[in-house]
């Protein structure tokens, strides 16, 4: 209770400072970069951290949260009145969005999957603030050994569940992990790693590597395929953003369900917005009296979804905020983007600065109400900003990312770092390679050695302590069962197969 | 490129990485405590985990390849080649910024960009490539106080 007195203080201060002005703008901001397709939560927060150092933060992390946010409505724009989806998370949105608007209902498709959107935002803005303290007062208790099998647990699942492919997923964590070995050991002060290069003393920055790894690459992307956003000609009023009352009725339950779906989903590190909503559309699809309708433009294949995506981000803030632990490639940048103001994420800021997280909760809830509003009155305003900028993505988003890594550092290293990650990680996606798990690795590296180090300092050189603690000893069990299982699974396939070939053929 | 043999190469790069890692681990010292794990112990393993996990898919495209293996990674030699341009024009825009400052650098990065890459005529390249020098201007020298090089117009 005490926590929801202080995020009505927080909402009063922040609607009567200058913070609201970055919200609005934050939330603005994350809209058109969501719904331009090539810029997804990820690099649209790497594009704008560096612009963000200036500010304080709160200010800073209210104006970040809130591109985040945007990104989750701004998806959908593109979705609905192109075919094409403006991120990963709004794909499915395509299925029953563009169908309706083929019918001539783009309006009330923006105007439901704008209130799905906000009440799935409103959904996981209350699970925060309900779960955030338990689960902090329950992390008190983790000392090193328990927060490197939270650390593996963690790794391990994005590396799994971020994409087709176990090994692949677990390879760039491990590259990711690697990359954050650069530079100084903390422990000795042994400089390790630089292959004798002087800039690389200092390690591996965060924002090179995000933006060389979403931003960059997905510039090659929109270099290869062109970008071509092609809108259906429709009027997009106000006046016509309202759903019928049987259609909103019919959502109604969707929207619950969605918000359930995208919440736990978001939890679970590695899952995030993009299982949430094709979770929730299959859950939709199977409890209609009419599935078959479905890809036709029905409504609750629309905002199950819709609501799911904006629950995810709730979910996915409980174990970053809570544990440090970020659950994605765009919570992975936040945490960078925290550490880089000196904010460390974990228990202990639930217990050093409660006021914090109060200013979180308040800058979410305010940013959602404005993203409504933005996202049912404004649309036309977006349609023709995209039309204008999406022309010029390649030269706009070159020179955003070079003078961004250039003002982080004032180095032109991180530049070239940028580049290089750029390059290598088109080809990366092209095979299938997931992003998320080597930001995720050399945002988390660092403390996973951390904690390892001084666990084994403290059993003096004993590597049973991760055993005599039943959290450290369930959580590395677990972390390294997922990434056995895949394995496991494939051989057990092979010999089934090979014992089946050489069966004798029956007489 | 075929899929497959982007496949296999991509895996020996990261292979490469994981063993130069390795390699670059042997050079530091023990841990002065006694205690196995030094500062090689760590990034030691990352290697190893790196290497095995890079060498699956390698494995698997030998071994089972995938349906679409055949199919090119890229679509043409000329879409390789545009992207080996962007880079080229890049890296080339950086190498100028010390000497011809920040905004001159970017105003002609834009204009190649616009005409090479996007095919767009002269006038509405350089609007752009204007545009563009001001909106960086406004937004990082006057609005964040960050100070962009000027090389030799200091």
């Amino acid at each position: 209770m005490e926590l929801f007195h202080d995020v009505g203080n927080a909402v009063l201060h922040l609607i009567f400072s200058v913070n609201i002005f970055y919200t609005i703008l934050g939330g603005f901001i994350g809209t058109l970069a969501g719904a331009l397709p090539g810029l997804g939560p990820s690099s649209s927060l790497a594009l704008f951290i560096p612009m963000t150092f200036f500010l304080n933060p709160i200010t800073g992390i209210v104006f970040l949260l809130n591109i985040y946010q945007g990104t989750m409505y701004g998806g959908r724009i593109t979705s609905i009145l192109a075919n094409i989806p403006g991120d990963a998370p709004a794909i499915v949105t395509c299925f029953e969005g563009y169908p309706l608007a083929l019918q001539g209902r783009a309006g009330p498709a923006m105007g439901i999957s704008g209130v799905s959107s906000f009440f799935g935002g409103l959904f996981g803005l209350t699970g925060l603030a309900l779960f955030a303290m338990p689960v902090s007062n329950f992390a008190v208790r983790f000392g090193p050994p328990e927060y490197f099998g939270l650390m593996v647990f963690a790794l391990s699942c994005i590396g799994i569940l971020s994409g087709d492919n176990p090994a692949k997923g677990i390879a760039m964590a491990a590259l990711g992990l690697l990359c954050g070995t650069v530079g100084h050991d903390f422990v000795t002060g042994q400089i390790r790693m630089t292959y004798g290069l002087v800039d690389l003393v200092d390690g591996i920055d965060l924002i090179p590597l995000a933006l060389g790894a979403f931003a960059v690459s997905e510039l090659l992307f929109v270099l290869e395929k062109g970008m071509r956003v092609e809108f259906i000609r429709t009027r997009l009023k106000l006046s016509n953003m309202y759903p019928s009352l049987e259609e909103f009725l019919r959502c109604k339950y969707a929207i619950v369900r969605g918000a359930l779906t995208g919440f736990l989903v978001g939890v679970l590190p590695g899952a995030g917005g993009t299982p949430a909503t094709f979770i929730s559309y299959a859950i939709e699809k199977k409890v209609s009296s009419h599935p078959e309708k479905f890809g036709t433009g029905q409504v609750e294949g629309l905002s199950g979804p819709e609501a799911a995506n904006n629950a995810s981000e709730g979910g996915a803030l409980i174990p970053l905020l809570t544990l440090g632990v970020p659950g994605s490639g765009g919570t992975a940048i936040l945490l960078g983007g925290l550490m880089i103001w000196g904010i460390r994420p974990g228990p202990m800021l639930f217990q050093q600065n409660p006021e914090f997280i109060s200013y979180v909760i308040a800058g979410l809830l305010v940013g959602n109400i404005a993203l409504l509003i933005l996202n049912i009155g404004f649309i036309p305003i977006f349609v023709s900003l995209l039309k204008i900028i999406g022309p010029y993505f390649t030269s706009a988003i070159t020179v955003l990312c070079l003078t961004g890594v250039y003002a982080t550092s004032y180095n032109f290293f991180d530049a070239w770092v940028m580049l290089g990650f750029g390059g290598i990680s088109y080809f990366a996606r092209k095979l299938d390679y997931p992003m998320a798990p080597l930001i995720l690795g050399l945002v988390l590296g660092p403390r996973t050695e951390d904690s390892l180090r001084q666990a084994i300092m403290m059993s003096e050189g004993s590597f049973s302590i991760f055993f005599k603690s039943p959290i450290a000893a369930v959580l590395l069990i677990v972390g390294v069962g997922i990434i056995a299982y895949p394995m496991v699974r494939y051989l057990f396939g092979l010999i089934v197969r090979q014992s089946n070939t050489r069966r004798p053929p029956a007489a | 490129m075929k899929k497959y043999v982007a496949e296999r190469v991509f895996s020996l790069f990261l292979m490469a990485i994981a063993a130069s890692a390795y390699w670059q681990t042997l050079a530091l010292p023990q841990s002065r405590t006694g205690l196995v794990t030094g500062p090689a112990f760590y990034p030691r393993w990352l290697s190893i985990l790196l290497f095995f996990c890079s060498a699956v898919p390698l494995v698997k495209s030998v071994l089972r390849p995938s349906k679409d293996a055949e199919t090119p990674i890229v679509s043409s030699y000329w879409v390789l080649g545009k992207l080996a341009l962007f880079f080229v024009l890049v890296a080339a825009a950086l190498l100028l910024i010390p000497y011809s400052g920040w905004f001159l650098a970017q105003f002609l990065l834009v204009v190649a960009l616009e005409l090479i890459l996007e095919n767009r005529r002269w006038p509405r390249a350089l609007i752009i490539s204007g545009a563009s020098v001001c909106v960086i201007y406004l937004i990082f020298e006057m609005g964040l106080n960050i100070r962009l090089p000027r090389g030799l117009f200091e």
